[in-house]
């Protein structure tokens, strides 16, 4: 993927299986030019802060939408949100949770974080494409950036 | 002498006095006395209560002989001196007598303290005194009371207050473990459903990714087969969320509020029945009372008995299903109505167990954990759950509350 062009999405993700399905049903719905994945918390927020690996990436470069998984190593999802909710740099990025995660508390959590959007990960394929297309479509085609 | 008669007169009632007093009458109420007084001492002895007086005009103090022996001390010793007699209370104990007893000679209020009192001997022991005071011609005269040895009774009074505490404490103890382990179990089942179902979403995700971009080599067959893969993953995912949420349900503690019952059947019907369902059936939703209950578990219960009601009148030409109520005193039974296909009444110990379902056909789709959440929410909320069949021409399933939520 090709770095310098700008960041449509930031997929942060561990399951190296959920993220090919994410990605898959992204593609698929023609919703993406420039994805990068990140496997943990840490990660996540050293690229948004261009950090460590991406010390050397432009700050002026905010991807135009975040999926973000809840249950990551290092730093978790639910820190993720509230770190960059809570920065000036990085609070206006639209973060949407997709997260195997139905638990009450997380959803209401994630919403008082700050978290744009929530959608439970569904088992079904079918239904999987289906809800990443509707929240690539309005995301990152209906909705107007600040 | 003007008036003889009268001096002989008096001096005959000064000897008729005389005579009342005679010495062996005297000797009698003498011994009566020192009788009493005997009696007075050993009950005192007996029941450890001393009395005590406070003479304010002369600052004299008398003892019974009980006040000496709580005191621990001999008749020898002169109660007199107030700050020797206070000297014998604990530190603690010490300002409360003064004050109190400062505060009866000065201002005439009474009192009655529980205090601790080092005898002589060097043994502390608890004391219950008591102070009283005599008013004469708006002055106080005289403080008078009881003291008494309570050490027993106080002793064992603090070890059961001490045992109180303790058991106390390790209800809370025991409280904690239970919520710890309650929190485990419930991260537990919130790690299992998590784990499970990512390699669930695999099988799915690329069982479908293979039938799509393999079509062309995939026959008829092929095909059939994968599908049956991905639904039975599918169905595995219902499972694995169903088994989460009636742990869940199990462990929680409903948060009572008033709930309108009939809004509420009303909202969860349009949330479970499809738009061509709403068209499709007659519903027929009666003015049932509010309740008190946990709202969102309260969902649940008409949740989980519409979409039944729904589920099991997709057969049938005309659909009706009737939500109604009937109240007691003490309790309200509502019930959903339905002319679906009904149920065999020999199986009704089956529908509100878990995965228990009574319709293998795959028409009526559902895990069999529907009824079961059903049933542990009402029994979480002092109720309790019920159905009747009359073969084919309808089912009633009803749940009771009690109308008061102090009896849950």
């Amino acid at each position: 993927m090709d770095e310098h062009k700008l960041v449509d999405i930031l997929l942060v993700e561990d399951n190296p299986n959920d993220a090919e399905l994410a990605m898959r049903a992204l593609k698929k719905n023609n919703l993406v030019n420039n994805l990068v994945l990140v496997g943990d918390g840490e990660t996540a927020l050293d690229f948004m802060f261009c950090r460590g690996k991406y010390q050397n990436r432009d700050h002026l470069d905010k991807p135009r939408l975040i999926l973000l998984d809840l249950k990551l190593p290092k730093v978790d999802g639910l820190e993720v949100l509230k770190t960059l909710k809570t920065h000036p740099d990085t609070k206006i990025t639209p973060i949407v949770v997709l997260t195997t995660s139905r638990e009450e508390s997380d959803v209401l959590r994630s919403y008082d974080l700050g978290a744009n959007s929530y959608i439970v990960k569904p088992v079904d394929f079918d239904k999987f494409t289906q809800s990443v297309r509707e929240l690539g479509l309005y995301w990152l085609l209906l909705n107007e950036r600040p | 002498m003007s008036h003889p008669v009268g001096n002989v007169q008096t001096l005959m009632n000064d000897e008729l006095h005389n005579d009342l007093i005679d010495p062996i009458e005297c000797g009698h109420i003498k011994e009566s006395l020192e009788k009493k007084s005997l009696l007075l001492e050993e009950s005192q002895a007996i029941a450890h209560i001393g009395g005590w007086e406070f003479d304010v005009q002369t600052s004299r103090v008398t003892w019974t002989s009980e006040v000496y022996r709580i005191h621990g001390v001999g008749l020898e010793y002169n109660p007199n001196n107030l700050r020797n007699n206070i000297a014998f209370y604990t530190p603690s104990s010490a300002p409360v007598i003064e004050e109190a007893f400062k505060r009866a000679v000065e201002n005439g209020e009474n009192y009655d303290l529980e205090l601790e009192l080092v005898q002589a001997t060097g043994k502390t022991i608890w004391i219950r005194t008591m102070g009283r005071v005599t008013v004469e011609k708006r002055a106080i005269t005289r403080v008078s009371g009881n003291i008494m040895d309570i050490t027993d009774r106080k002793l064992a009074q603090l070890e059961l207050t001490r045992l109180n505490a303790e058991l106390e404490s390790r209800v809370r103890q025991r409280t904690i473990r239970l919520e710890t382990a309650n929190r485990e179990l419930e991260a537990f089942a919130y790690n299992i459903a998590h784990d499970l179902k990512a390699p669930l979403r695999a099988i799915s995700g690329f069982s479908a990714i293979l039938a799509e971009d393999y079509a062309s080599v995939l026959d008829d067959e092929g095909k059939r087969l994968l599908g049956i893969v991905s639904s039975n993953a599918e169905r595995l995912s219902s499972l694995i969320s169903d088994i989460v949420e009636i742990t869940r349900i199990g462990m929680t503690i409903p948060r009572i509020a008033r709930i309108a019952m009939r809004s509420m059947a009303l909202a969860m019907y349009h949330e479970v029945a499809s738009a061509e369902e709403i068209s499709g059936i007659t519903f027929n939703l009666g003015a049932i009372p509010d309740c008190e209950g946990d709202t969102l578990m309260m969902r649940k219960v008409w949740g989980n008995l519409l979409s039944n009601a729904i589920k099991f009148t997709s057969g049938k030409a005309e659909r009706i299903i009737e939500v109604s109520a009937e109240t007691s005193d003490r309790e309200t039974k509502y019930s959903v109505r339905d002319n679906g296909i009904g149920f065999d009444p020999k199986y009704i110990d089956k529908l509100f167990k878990l995965f228990r379902r009574l319709h293998r056909d795959p028409v009526y789709t559902g895990t069999g954990a529907g009824l079961a959440i059903v049933r542990c929410v009402i029994e979480l909320h002092g109720g309790k759950v019920g159905a009747s069949s009359s073969g084919s021409t309808g089912t009633v399933f009803w749940f009771i509350l009690p109308r008061n939520p102090e009896s849950i």
